[in-house]
């Protein structure tokens, strides 16, 4: 066992890019890479609020992210429930001092004239961190 | 519109790992990061029988791949959708031992006469190819 905390951080050693997976309504996964950061204990994605990606979480709030693997295949699986959120409050706060890169650059209106970006909130329920692929070994968290 | 031709060619660009996505029972997605390779027209990866990939497919027969996003490939993306299948036979291993690209004994030293892993084949039914996250462009196929 390991602390989200611990998960965390092996995230950010990682890579800033992961996969995240979400799925449709008839059971087909969609996989899509994004630049994920941290706030505290929830995970932000900035999204296109008509996004597959956020259609498939209106109806199946279930999400799971893994991280790129370096060369030597240590890699981190994430798994938690998701919740858009694309009001005004929550673009202008997320917009600058959570994320590791310029929002402006893919949304020039910023948070005030960006009506379809949006965000994410992934709220992890387990993690597996792997070594090698596992061959290494292996950590879980799981939320109390 | 692109031919599967093209998504095949397209997809070697990023390496031979991918990210493939399968659903379990309860609607949880599930993402692994294995090695991938076309075996005519379909997909394949081989995988221990007792991991959740196969026992996802089994309850779901969907999955995707995502091949690896870098820098190097210019940010683009090549996503493949299909159906998903296992392939756990002893005669169905022997016909796919020596077509995967790399030396399978060395993740499984039973030879394909083991049950402990088996293949899965993902058979696509569309495809997307993204210039630099989309902002460049995209291209599709389906079956």
């Amino acid at each position: 066992m390991t602390t989200l905390d611990e998960v965390k951080a092996h995230c950010t050693r990682l890579s800033p890019w992961a996969h995240l997976a979400t799925v449709r309504p008839d059971g087909q996964p969609d996989v899509v890479p994004v630049h994920p950061c941290w706030e505290r204990d929830v995970l932000w994605v900035m999204i296109g609020t008509d996004s597959r990606k956020a259609r498939n979480v209106a109806t199946n709030d279930k999400v799971a992210l893994h991280w790129q693997v370096t060369e030597t295949g240590d890699g981190v699986e994430l798994w938690g429930t998701a919740t858009l959120h694309d009001d005004l409050d929550s673009k202008r706060r997320l917009w600058t001092g959570v994320f590791d890169y310029d929002l402006n650059a893919f949304a020039p209106g910023g948070p005030d004239n960006s009506p379809g970006t949006g965000f994410l909130a992934v709220h992890p329920t387990k993690a597996l961190v792997l070594l090698a692929y596992g061959m290494r070994g292996s950590h879980t968290w799981v939320a109390s | 519109m692109t031919d599967l031709a093209a998504v095949k060619t397209e997809s070697r660009r990023y390496g031979p790992i991918a990210y493939v996505a399968t659903t379990g029972a309860d609607g949880e997605p599930h993402l692994a990061p294995v090695a991938v390779s076309w075996v005519d027209d379909d997909l394949y990866t081989f995988v221990l029988s007792s991991g959740r990939k196969v026992r996802n497919v089994r309850s779901n027969p969907r999955a995707t791949v995502h091949f690896s996003v870098s820098e190097a490939t210019g940010w683009d993306s090549c996503i493949v959708w299909g159906d998903a299948s296992v392939v756990d036979t002893v005669e169905g291993r022997r016909a796919l031992w020596n077509r995967m690209g790399y030396d399978l004994a060395a993740f499984e030293p039973g030879g394909p006469e083991s049950d402990n892993h088996v293949f899965v084949r993902i058979v696509p039914s569309r495809a997307t190819i993204l210039r630099m996250y989309g902002l460049k462009g995209r291209e599709t196929w389906h079956a």
